[in-house]
């Protein structure tokens, strides 16, 4: 399997979805990401085998009165990945932070 | 809202067709909820555009390189596992890609890359012309050569050159070289500045000035080791000792003449009265901005008056008389073969074409195989892009290992081409597989990647729809026409060819078989020049002749030895001015004019089988005491003498103010300028007359000629070891040579039509192939019914040869329009010839026959159960 590219968006991405995020409008929202953003990284992540998607259950959107949505999950891989992405977060914070200022 | 769900569908067009009505759908749903949590209006704006961007870089990525290394991956996979198909196509697609990359390398080499000279655009070739005496393109005299620099002001300069032969001493050996007589200004007006040493000058190139020379850096290496020291150092050039002063750099030439050693022109820069003497060749380089055009009309209203500025007798340059003209030197370079090298070029572009029928074809075949697996990825919702894609990497790939494999064939082409091409095939060194010709593979092989890739994409695409509505059963919608038509142009593009070539063909049988005039079998000839250091008079010369005759015929290998200024088909026109004894010139009789001087010992004419005619021949008393005599050919006879004998009538050679001849002897016409020449005007004269310091022996064999030529060697070097022997050859070398560039020619030819023939026969078969396989049902249907064998053969050789036969009617149409570029190749041969035009339809359509018969064959075995059950 040919290696994500872990950009920031990727990882914001994958740190939504680890978070409990699953659709496409939510994820934007929480991330702060652009649409034009989102949708690619995801499309690809799901190229990956990193992500799947299904649509929710038709029943369910009808009484939620809304359209049905597409839910995204990780895989296993794409777990794997989302716990590197947090880490890289982390060092990311630390670096951008006082304490990683201080320390360099 | 209405607006923005408008542009998320435009949106979702950019999408990949497999993905599209999920996307939308999805940002219609992800619309919703972005309303739902009161998105304000920049906040739609951006998300809109956002998902634009989205759609965009979808259809993007799908056409990355990531998607061209998983379809090329998938390409090589699937052609390797199919090797007889991968293997056909290859090897077709090399044969045409390779034909067309050795033969393209050649006419670049030839035709299209400029002469190796700074700015060789500005350089011209300047000759003069005799209208009256058919003689186009002849020599410059030097009094015409001095007018013209100091007149033409479109000129920078201009510069005089004349080869002629050399003997060198000095070197490891003695050796015998074309050397050129030049004036100083000619290698200015080239541009070309030697390494090491410099060129002679103005001071130099004076007569009875120092002896002086230039040499080719293949001469300094080949003889002289590279010797650093070569300049100041001295050699001697036929007997006479030479300061060199400068090596021309390497593959330094002129007009291919082959020239190692440069001497000074020397010319009388007073003397203006000898104007009948043509000899020099000459080069000007145009003024910046001058046009051969603009210098041309110059040179015409320089004519105008030119003999009022030049008072004097005969061959002023005059309008009518004789003109000065000129040509870029490149023209004059390339000359005629430039026609018959782009021909070959049109020829091997026929070839590619032929050959990318039967790859396309085949292709086509493959791609209808593939038909349903197509259709159902299409119905699951495969973008088109992505099988586009599939097809197209399939061509690229194939073209590629094609043209791969095709460059290896080039590379092999070009060195048998080297030395099986004729020696006067021009700029032969500059032949080679450079980036030109790489560029323009790799253009030949994209072009038709990109076609087998499209057209079977297209075919399969197109009828998908109406694969999956008949259930797969049916895939030939619209093939059999495609399939027809190709098997039209390649039957009709061989025939093109095959017509060309039996034409080249004729032509050539034509000229083997032209009477040369005399005869070549057991006989050799060399050439030697006896120094004047070493053999200062005629009578010097003639004593050493004799010897080297006598030592000659004292040898068992030789019945006998004779003497000639020059071997026939290879001997230079001389067209010099002859005065004719009580011959009056007129406006309408011929000019008085002899194209071929040659000097020859008694009994010459006799050994070489020269006919007699009437009178007598030349004999041993014909000496310096006898009186002056002299033979004429048939031509010189008839041209001068109309009905009547010459015997007795006296004519005076040119220049000098020597004796009148007396005609003795009528001999017949010999092809001195090449088989394909007219015999022109001819005498006949005796050298122990006339003398002779550069002549030819002729001797006669016993055995075979090829072990004579060292005893040759051995004679001569046993009576004067420093004279080199040039040019030693067998006769029919000689004369097999004078064939040579019809023979290359029609090799070539006839073999790109034969290699065409063949890919046509092989294309008309497979698909004749194939439609007895697709009509097996039918076919089993019919012989289930009662059907004879017969029947079943006709009916498929019928649609077989209809198709062929529309092919055979459009080839002859091509042909009959195409072969007139043929003429100026073809020898003694209309370009309508009736041999050609039926000979070549019937050859092609046996071929025809011949690929349809074979799955006849194969229809009549069909099995009516076999092919029943399988319904």
């Amino acid at each position: 399997m040919t290696p994500i590219r872990m950009t920031q968006a990727t990882a914001f991405v994958l740190r939504a979805l680890a978070t409990g995020h699953r659709h496409g409008f939510e994820i934007m929202e929480v991330t702060g990401l652009a649409s034009g953003t989102v949708y690619p990284v995801l499309r690809r992540l799901e190229g990956e085998r990193a992500v799947s998607s299904a649509w929710e259950d038709e029943a369910e959107a009808r009484e939620a009165g809304r359209p049905r949505r597409r839910v995204y999950e990780l895989t296993p891989h794409g777990e794997a990945l989302a716990q590197m992405a947090a880490e890289r977060l982390r060092e990311a914070t630390r670096f951008l932070t006082d304490e990683g200022l201080a320390g360099a | 809202m209405g607006a923005l769900r408008a542009w998320l569908a435009l949106a979702a067009r950019m999408v990949p067709r497999d993905e599209r009505s999920r996307w939308r759908e999805e940002w219609e749903s992800d619309l919703a909820a972005a309303e739902r949590a009161g998105l304000g209006p920049a906040g739609r704006v951006r998300w809109a555009v956002g998902v634009m961007w989205a759609g965009l870089s979808f259809r993007t990525e799908e056409m990355s390189m990531d998607g061209w290394g998983r379809e090329f991956r998938l390409a090589v996979r699937g052609l390797l596992r199919r090797p007889a198909f991968t293997a056909v196509a290859v090897v077709t697609l090399a044969l045409g890609i390779g034909a067309n990359t050795a033969i393209f390398s050649v006419v670049n080499g030839v035709v299209f890359q400029p002469l190796p000279y700074p700015d060789s655009h500005e350089l011209v070739s300047i000759t003069t012309e005799f209208p009256t005496m058919g003689f186009a393109e002849f020599w410059v005299s030097p009094p015409e050569f001095m007018e013209l620099e100091e007149r033409a002001r479109s000129f920078e300069s201009m510069g005089a050159f004349r080869p002629y032969q050399v003997s060198v001493g000095g070197g490891e050996q003695p050796e015998r070289v074309t050397a050129a007589i030049a004036t100083a200004s000619l290698f200015e007006t080239l541009g070309v500045t030697p390494r090491p040493g410099r060129t002679f000058d103005e001071t130099e190139d004076v007569p009875n000035g120092p002896a002086v020379a230039v040499m080719s850096h293949e001469l300094w290496t080949r003889s002289f080791g590279r010797d650093p020291d070569i300049v100041g150092s001295t050699i001697d050039l036929n007997g006479v000792s030479t300061e060199i002063v400068g090596v021309m750099p390497p593959g330094f030439d002129l007009e291919d003449n082959g020239i190692e050693v440069w001497t000074p022109a020397a010319l009388d820069r007073t003397n203006f009265q000898n104007r009948g003497s043509h000899y020099l060749e000459v080069v000007g380089r145009l003024r910046d901005g001058v046009t051969p055009l603009a210098a041309r009309r110059e040179l015409a209203s320089l004519v105008q008056t030119w003999a009022d500025d030049s008072p004097g007798a005969g061959h002023v340059p005059s309008p009518q008389a004789h003109p000065i003209a000129i040509e870029l030197l490149q023209e004059e370079v390339v000359g005629d073969v430039r026609t018959a090298l782009l021909i070959l070029m049109g020829v091997v572009g026929f070839v590619l074409l032929i050959a990318s029928g039967n790859v396309a074809n085949l292709l086509l075949a493959r791609a209808e195989d593939r038909q349903r697996e197509v259709s159902v990825r299409v119905a699951l919702g495969a973008g088109r892009w992505r099988l586009v894609q599939q097809f197209l990497t399939e061509g690229l790939v194939l073209s590629t290992m094609g043209a791969v494999v095709g460059l290896g064939l080039a590379w092999a082409s070009l060195q048998a081409l080297r030395v099986a091409s004729p020696g006067d095939l021009p700029r032969l060194g500059e032949i080679g597989l450079d980036g030109t010709v790489l560029l323009a593979t790799t253009g030949v092989t994209v072009a038709v990647g990109i076609l087998f890739g499209l057209a079977p994409a297209r075919h399969v695409l197109g009828s998908t729809a109406t694969t999956l509505r008949d259930g797969g059963s049916r895939t030939t919608i619209g093939r059999g026409g495609l399939r027809s038509l190709l098997i039209v142009t390649e039957t009709a593009l061989a025939l093109v060819l095959a017509v060309g070539a039996g034409l080249m063909i004729r032509s050539f049988g034509q000229l083997a078989q032209v009477e040369p005039g005399f005869e070549t079998e057991n006989r050799i000839a060399f050439q030697l020049y006896l120094p004047s250091s070493a053999y200062p008079t005629n009578t010097e010369t003639s004593v050493l002749y004799r010897q080297i005759i006598e030592g000659l015929e004292a040898r068992p290998e030789f019945e006998g030895a004779w003497l000639t200024s020059s071997i026939p088909t290879v001997q230079t026109l001389n067209a010099n001015d002859t005065e004719f004894e009580g011959l009056q010139r007129t406006q309408d009789g011929p000019a008085h004019n002899v194209d071929y001087y040659t000097t020859v010992s008694a009994g010459y004419t006799e050994a070489v089988g020269i006919e007699l005619i009437e009178g007598r021949r030349l004999a041993p008393t014909d000496d310096a005491s006898g009186t002056p005599v002299v033979l004429v050919n048939q031509a010189l006879a008839d041209r001068f003498y109309g009905g009547r004998s010459p015997l007795g009538e006296r004519i005076r050679p040119c220049c000098g103010g020597g004796p009148f001849l007396e005609i003795v002897g009528v001999v017949g016409n010999v092809k001195q300028g090449g088989l394909e020449e007219e015999s022109g005007t001819e005498i006949f004269m005796p050298e122990p007359q006339v003398g002779g310091r550069s002549l030819h022996v002729m001797a006669k064999t016993t055995g075979r000629p090829e072990t004579a030529m060292d005893v040759a060697r051995e004679v001569v070097r046993g009576i004067d070891g420093s004279l080199p022997l040039a040019s030693l050859r067998t006769m029919e070398t000689v004369v097999g040579d004078a064939l040579s560039r019809a023979r290359f020619l029609t090799t070539l030819m006839a073999s790109f039509a034969g290699l065409a023939l063949l890919l046509a026969g092989i294309g008309t078969y497979s698909v004749m192939s194939y439609a007895v396989t697709q009509r097996s049902k039918e076919i089993g249907i019919r012989m289930a019914m009662g059907a004879k064998s017969g029947s079943v053969v006709r009916m498929v050789m019928g649609q077989g040869l209809k198709v062929a036969g529309v092919g055979l009617g459009l080839g002859l149409v091509g042909a009959w329009l195409l072969t007139d570029v043929l003429e100026s190749l073809l020898y003694n041969i209309e370009v309508w010839d009736t041999v050609s035009f039926v000979s070549g339809p019937l050859l092609l359509a046996g071929v025809a026959v011949a690929a349809c018969w074979l799955p006849a064959l194969r229809a009549t075995r069909v099995e009516p159960v076999t092919v029943l059950k399988e319904e």
